[in-house]
């Protein structure tokens, strides 16, 4: 077939078609390049190059002490427990939820409880494990146990588990409620028994959802830093924990470099692992032509009752877990002297009020920044082509992926210099939170614009609205639940995280999580059981603000759904 | 822009004209796909054209170039004589009628409707006024201050239109507007579509790939397939006289068979058709064909009168037995063995008429040469 040639005059330069979009490309791109690849080219630089040439000393000299070499092991050991474990009960918690007849207010419950460990900073599972297992710890002594330590791997695994569980919750029950309940009529109708149902319909359905939440909760755990910091100590090293000590305590900042390179390779893999899954599969199964929607069939009578115990026992134990952290945060000295007081409280508000107030500061702004930066790349990756997208989809995800660890001692290594000289203050905090967390905010802005018809946007073109008054006036407003769901989850990422930051922080800037990170290190129990609440408080009262802000915008129409829990990546 | 009725009498306005108009998407791996090839035709004001087409001949992407959603590979599109391959659609002024509506479902119906004119930063007195007429135009009072998912189908579909023809555009380019509408709202939207068009003299452009819709209203009918435009004319010469075989399957649905040729005459053809001879007048020829030569013939169904036995229709008439009938409300479809072949014939439904021809039963076939069709078989 003829093909014409291409005529001249049609191209016309992107900065003169179209100034807007030009020009928030090279802001994006400028943004990446500073706090994306400088610190992450450092850090490569840092671990292999010893005065200007290439080698692998730094690798070598870090290989050779057994003590890392363990804390590799135990890492990717560790890693795949948790993400067997947290999926698991991820998947039974999921079931209870989507696929049994329990009370309403109990799955209510259910739900409630899962939130809890998301929102609360990553100590609060260990403290109150700790509290409730550790030396005198209320429950051994409850149940007569002796001769159990929590600090080692059990007790990493146990807290790890808690911590991560809902996020494979998350993940398996959104893939679980969009499955077609007609499907389970079908395999009922043609003579399949409820279990041989749930072995050949409902979980080969489920599997993308069992995969991402395994390598989801893998990541989470390699990059986990706080918990291995309180349970584990000298017995049970991971490579987090490691690299922290070794740049924090012995200042070996090549050392710390290489360290967490070992982490940056599997943590990489699981990337790229994640990638292939959710592109390849199409991920729910809304044909968007079944009829009325029917219940979904029930689930065997004997699995309904182990599933209903296996929840009421995790529920109760949770639960039990945040009473002992309200209630250690009201006694004098934990299981010493048991007296009320307030005392802990005045000292939170007292000498913490420096702390609370930098935290609040500091989220506020990577909240805003955050989402800003989030609209604009979901919004030019969703709806532009150009050359270098999925270069650009790629980088805005890749801090995200990094175990916060690699983050952190990328941003010591990469901005402790001229030309940028960031160390120790605000900047450098509020950029390794915004270029992290924004990734949530980004994946649930993509998500919500793949709902919405492009057609609506052509039809502002083409009524003569220029582009940017069609992204105020239209798109914005269809996105505006989504970019607030995404802030919700970055306002929270950043009132409670700490495996990037903990490297950061300076006597000018400092957080919530490090003082309670600060008070377990002196065995103030009692004190960090104050932060925690406080920091749980004050993260929960700004979800609710934010969340009836969102309600007050949205009342007036019916908005596309909401983009749903899948963004939730821990 | 309410220009009452008075039309030029001399040449009308040409106001929308594409030329060479070619769309080429490039897969990396593939080499590419021609989606529109060398395109061209013009629209003159106040007209109301059709593209119909099956789906993926390139109707929408033609009419996506001209919105200027999609810039063209090769070829110029002109409006009102200015060259505006490089406008943006917000600088065309050709509002577009979506298929699935678009309408903002944050923005109230008042507000859907005033988009277009706020956008051009019109006083907002201006605005109330002009969106008022439109709702009194539209059927639409009352409803100002709902949003898009609180009307039902037909009445979003009328603030579709409003808020198009609020703006009192030079063109209005429809896609597929009406196929989201069930049967009976479909006709009455098309005519609703087509009053407006006649009240306010508006030029539009509609694409569908609905055959009825396409003849409906139209002052012209441009077919395409394949990315090319294969005929173009007023709906009754489309349907007519179909310039190929594409077009006469597509429009009319017509019965193909080979036709052998018996002799050439000055005005007429003669052939041999399932062994039956038929004259056919050699302007429905889209060649000039020789002697022993095989042609194709297309035989329209609703050219085929059935009679019961033994009836005399006319000459050209044969034997068949009815092998298949299908109730289609305005007409009865049958399928009619002859030969060694069958026919579809299309028969209208008379009110009163209490003819209907069971299955095995035995007709009489009248044919009209003078409506077949002649093309040269290609390949």
């Amino acid at each position: 077939m003829r093909i014409p040639a291409l005529p001249k005059s049609t191209k016309r330069s992107l900065i003169k078609s179209d100034p807007v979009l030009y020009s928030a490309m090279v802001a994006v791109w400028l943004s990446f390049a500073v706090f994306i690849f400088l610190p992450l080219l450092s850090l490569l630089w840092t671990t292999f190059f010893v005065n200007g040439t290439f080698s692998f000393a730094n690798i070598k000299k870090v290989w050779s002490a057994k003590y890392n070499v363990r804390a590799l092991y135990g890492s990717l050991i560790l890693a795949t427990a948790v993400s067997v474990s947290g999926t698991l009960l991820g998947y039974i918690f999921a079931l209870a939820v989507t696929r049994t007849t329990l009370p309403k207010p109990l799955k209510v419950l259910l739900g409630a409880v899962t939130i809890l460990p998301l929102i609360s900073p990553p100590f609060t599972s260990s403290i109150s494990l700790t509290l409730a297992l550790g030396p005198n710890g209320m429950l051994l002594k409850a149940l007569g146990i002796k001769n159990f330590s929590i600090y080692g791997f059990i007790g990493i695994w146990i807290s790890e588990t808690l911590t991560y569980f809902p996020v494979a919750f998350m993940v398996i029950s959104a893939i679980l409620n969009t499955m077609a309940a007609t499907l389970d009529d079908a395999a009922l109708s043609l003579g399949a028994s409820r279990w041989r149902m749930l072995r050949t319909v409902t979980i080969p359905l489920s599997l993308p959802g069992i995969g991402n939440s395994i390598l989801l909760l893998f990541g989470a755990s390699l990059a986990d830093f706080a918990t291995p910091l309180i349970l584990g100590g000298h017995t049970f090293p991971v490579l987090p924990t490691e690299a922290y000590l070794l740049i924090t305590g012995m200042f070996d900042l090549k050392g710390g470099a290489a360290l967490s390179f070992l982490l940056l390779v599997p943590a990489l893999v699981v990337f790229f692992l994640q990638r292939q899954l959710l592109g390849t599969k199409s991920f729910v199964s809304v044909t968007g032509k079944n009829g009325a929607r029917t219940e979904f069939a029930q689930l065997p009578k004997t699995l309904v009752v182990a599933i209903s115990a296996i929840c009421t026992i995790m529920v109760v134990f949770i639960i039990y877990l945040y009473a002992i952290i309200l209630w250690g945060s009201f006694v004098k000295v934990w299981s010493v002297n048991n007296t009320f007081t307030f005392e802990h409280y005045r000292y939170v508000f007292k000498h913490g009020r420096k702390a609370i107030g930098d935290t609040l500061l500091i989220a506020f702004l990577s909240t805003v920044i955050g989402s800003v930066l989030a609209v604009v790349i979901g919004y030019i990756t969703q709806r532009k082509t150009f050359i270098g997208k999925r270069f650009m989809e790629f980088s805005s995800m890749l801090n995200y992926a990094l175990p916060g660890t690699v983050v952190g001692i990328a941003y010591i290594i990469g901005f402790n210099r001229k030309p940028i000289l960031l160390t120790g203050t605000l900047t450098i905090l509020v950029a390794a939170y915004v270029f992290r967390y924004y990734a949530t905010g980004i994946r649930s802005v993509v998500a919500s614009l793949e709902q919405i018809d492009p057609a609506l946007e052509e039809a502002s073109l083409s009524l003569g609205a220029g582009t940017l008054r069609t992204f105020t006036h239209v798109t914005i407003p269809l996105i505006i639940p989504a970019v607030f769901a995404g802030m919700r989850y970055l306002f929270i990422h950043c009132m409670t995280a700490i495996s990037a930051t903990i490297f950061l922080v300076s006597v000018r800037w400092t957080l919530l999580t490090t003082r309670i990170l600060e008070s377990m290190t002196e065995l103030q129990f009692s004190q960090a059981s104050a932060f925690s609440i406080v920091l749980i408080v004050i993260v929960f009262a700004a979800d609710a603000i934010m969340h009836r802000a969102l309600g007050m915008i949205t009342a007036n129409f019916h908005r596309p759904q909401e983009a749903s829990y899948e963004i939730i990546g821990a | 822009m309410m220009k009452s009725q008075k039309r030029d009498t001399d040449k009308p306005k040409v106001l929308l004209e594409l030329r060479n108009v070619s769309k080429i998407y490039r897969i990396p791996k593939n080499g590419s796909i021609v989606a529109v090839e060398s395109a061209s035709f013009v629209v003159h004001e106040g007209e109301f054209v059709t593209l119909i087409g099956p789906s993926g001949c390139g109707k929408s992407t033609t009419l996506r170039i001209i919105g200027g959603f999609i810039k063209p590979t090769a070829g110029e599109v002109y409006i009102e004589g200015k060259l505006v391959n490089d406008l943006g659609p917000e600088e065309r002024n050709i509002p577009m009628v979506f298929q699935n509506y678009a309408l903002f479902p944050h923005l109230t119906v008042f507000e859907n409707i005033a988009y277009g004119l706020k956008a051009r930063r019109l006083p907002s007195d201006a605005v109330a006024h002009d969106v008022a007429m439109m709702c009194q135009m539209l059927n639409l009072v009352g409803t100002e201050s709902r949003f898009p998912s609180e009307l039902s189908d037909g009445q979003q579909q009328r603030v579709a239109l409003a808020r198009a023809l609020v703006l009192k555009p030079k063109i209005l380019l429809f896609d597929e507007p009406l196929s989201n509408l069930d049967a009976r709202l479909r006709i009455q939207t098309r005519a609703e579509i087509k009053r407006m068009q006649q009240i306010l003299n508006i030029t539009a452009l509609y694409v569908t790939h609905d055959q009825a819709e396409a003849l409906g209203s139209p002052d012209r009918v441009i077919v395409m397939n394949n990315g090319q435009i294969i005929q173009e004319g007023n709906p009754r010469e489309v349907y007519d006289r179909p310039r190929t075989p594409f077009v006469a399957d597509f429009i009319s649905n017509a019965n193909f068979y080979d036709a052998y040729v018996l002799s050439v005459g000055e005005r007429d053809v003669l052939i041999s058709v399932q062994e039956l001879e038929f004259s056919v007048p050699l302007a429905n020829c889209d060649h000039i064909p020789a002697r022993d030569d095989v042609l194709l013939v297309a035989i329209n169904p609703i050219t085929i009168a059935l009679a019961p036995l033994g009836t005399s229709l006319g000459q050209m008439q044969c034997e068949g037995e009815i092998e298949h009938s299908l109730f289609g409300g305005h007409s009865l479809q049958y399928t009619v063995r002859f030969g060694s072949t069958t026919i579809r014939v299309v028969h209208p439904n008379i009110q009163g008429s209490e003819v209907q021809y069971s299955v095995g039963s035995m007709v009489s076939l009248t044919f009209n040469p003078t409506s077949f069709r002649l093309y040269e078989v290609k390949g």
